[in-house]
């Protein structure tokens, strides 16, 4: 409980940026990992979106451990937005839209 | 964040346990009930005739009494009968949309006489919808899922000496003794634990997830489902009436296709018209996955339309995975294993959050601990004592009275309600001793109401009542020994 209890400023932040890393930015590389794989691989329509989906599901628990076994909270916030975008770009390219 | 790797896997442990813990265990229990639904269902329809099922025949008759009682139903839903549950398991959709679910008589085909009752299907529900409305429950059971994952594998990061631990129990030490039944309790079943919990998530994956197929299959959501599982493809009716084959030769000739594997399911789509259809899907002897095997047929000609053999790689590993959670697959003794092991994972989850008051409340502490000291009697005595009170309504409410199956479900949770308040209320060290005896004579009037104790469902449900009612029994004992010791 040594990280939780004390609250200084500087640690709340970092709390903060993992926290952001690990809950909605976890969910999104999963999601958008799935839709990569679902546009990105060969093959039937039901597998790939299938894959993507099993895949998405390790995704998200692998980067909510991650996010707060990495020493530093803006290294964590930070490779995941790049992760993210990455993605983001990914399907972009392959025709998906918001 | 400074600490090492351990420490802040233990801060998360800890964290993320404290959040999900109530409903996880509230999962975990239900899920547990669940592996038994279908001797539940039949425990709790008592008027169900005794003698041995033909699955065929049966499944004729509930046919034949839909014919003349849900003509006009676009689909009807049978699940068929096996050695666990000897009746055939209608759902069929009324005209306005709203489903019927009824057990038919396998004699008769008829519901008749059969008490209403939502039976071992209301665990099935409650351990994956929480009760909550559609998506809710399920997203938040699919998010529990996957906080158990991280739990678990953080768990075992941070717990130190797994192998010789594994031989230690000491007990009457407070906080260790709570730790050391934590500890072995998790790493005993460690891989159901994990396997369970995985593929609860992949259960509901679809909900969860479903970005990719939305991106594949842009509005056609309907295209993806049917993909998934050919044998919920129908075809629009034709408008003009027509009339049901007999429905024997077609069953006949399904459970030949299927080579042994049994039938499981026979879905009927627009029974009362020229384009009518008839699915059987395949039963799960011999194999693990769902969905392995279905075929539909025309419903006036009874005439075989189409066969599907799952052999798609991804949509295989997702059915086995599927398959491997709701355990339709096992003999009886894999079975028990399910529910011993579940019954550990209730455990682990109870222990642990038991553990987390005992260490704060040592310490000076804060209304936020007593709080969840006092919930936690609510949560991990009251659930047990709501779920025992399930099986009590059913054979205390009239058998024959308008909306009874409604009523036992009410019943739970005024149960439950009313613990929750009595923990909140009191201090934990008295409604520890009286909650836990409160569930002894729950689960032992259980025992009773099985009586006459003549087939293996009311046997086995007694005996398996009369466990609990020692264990709790015990536990209450314990308690109110502690609480004799610290006063």
């Amino acid at each position: 409980m040594a990280i939780a209890g004390k609250s200084s400023p500087l640690k709340r932040w970092d709390l903060t940026c993992r926290i952001l890393a690990a809950v909605p930015g976890g969910y999104a590389l999963s999601a958008f990992a799935g839709i990569c794989i679902a546009l990105w691989l060969p093959g039937l329509r039901v597998e790939r979106a299938m894959i993507g989906m099993l895949i998405g599901l390790l995704i998200w628990p692998v980067t909510f451990m991650m996010s707060f076994a990495i020493s530093d909270g803006r290294k964590v916030f930070g490779g995941t937005m790049v992760a993210l975008l990455a993605l983001i770009g990914l399907a972009v390219l392959k025709g998906w839209r918001p | 964040m400074k600490g090492t790797f351990r420490a802040s896997m233990a801060w998360l442990h800890t964290g993320l346990g404290l959040i999900t813990g109530w409903v996880l265990f509230a999962i975990a229990l239900s899920g547990t009930l669940s592996v038994f639904r279908e001797s539940i269902s039949t425990w709790m329809r008592p008027e169900l005739p005794t003698a041995p099922v033909q699955t065929i025949d049966a499944t004729a008759h509930a046919v034949a009494w839909l014919t003349d009682h849900a003509p006009k139903s676009p689909a009807w839903y049978l699940a068929v009968p096996t050695h666990r549950a000897p009746y055939v398991f209608g759902t069929w959709e009324k005209p306005g949309g709203s489903y019927i679910q009824k057990a038919l008589n396998p004699l008769t085909g008829s519901p008749d006489g059969i008490r209403d009752t939502r039976g071992g299907e209301f665990f099935y529900r409650f351990h994956f919808e929480l009760q909550l409305p559609y998506p809710y429950g399920r997203l938040i059971a699919a998010v529990a899922a996957l906080a158990l994952v991280v739990a678990l594998v953080t768990g075992l990061i941070i717990h130190r000496r797994i192998f010789a631990d594994f031989f230690t129990f000491r007990p009457n030490k407070g906080q260790r003794s709570w730790l050391d039944a934590h500890n072995l309790l998790g790493v005993i079943a460690f891989p159901f634990h994990l396997m369970i919990s995985f593929t609860g998530a992949v259960t509901l994956v679809t909900m969860l997830l479903p970005w990719g197929p939305q991106a594949v299959y842009k509005q056609d959501i309907m295209a993806g489902y049917t993909d998934l599982n050919p044998a919920i493809e129908t075809r629009p009716a034709s408008g003009k009436p027509g009339h049901l084959t007999s429905v024997l030769p077609v069953l006949r000739e399904a459970e030949k296709r299927f080579k042994g594997a049994g039938i499981s399911q026979v879905y009927i789509y627009n029974p009362s018209d020229a384009a009518s259809l008839i699915t059987v899907m395949a039963g799960n002897n011999g194999t693990i996955s769902t969905l392995s095997h279905s075929l539909t047929f025309d419903g006036t000609t009874g005439l075989l339309m189409r066969e599907h053999v799952e052999t798609r790689p991804a949509v295989r590993t997702y059915t086995f995975l599927y398959g491997l959670h709701i355990a339709r697959f096992t003999p009886d003794v894999t079975r028990w294993l399910y529910f011993l092991s579940g019954l550990m994972l209730t455990a682990v989850i109870g222990s642990g959050m038991r553990l987390w008051t005992v260490k704060r409340l040592r310490l000076p502490h804060h209304l936020g601990h007593v709080l969840t000291d006092r919930l936690n009697v609510g949560v991990l005595a009251g659930a047990p004592l709501a779920f025992a009170s399930y099986f009590l309504a059913n054979r205390l409410l009239p058998p024959m009275s308008a909306h009874r199956a409604d009523h036992e479900v009410q019943c739970v949770f005024i149960v439950w309600g009313l613990a929750l308040l009595f923990a909140l209320v009191r201090p934990a060290r008295r409604t520890w001793p009286e909650m836990l005896t409160t569930c002894a004579f729950a689960c032992f009037a259980i025992a009773a109401v099985s009586s006459p104790w003549t087939n293996p469902v009311t046997q086995s449900t007694a005996l398996v009542s009369l466990f609990f009612s020692g264990a709790f029994g015990y536990a209450a004992f314990r308690a109110l020994n502690g609480k004799a010791k610290q006063t």
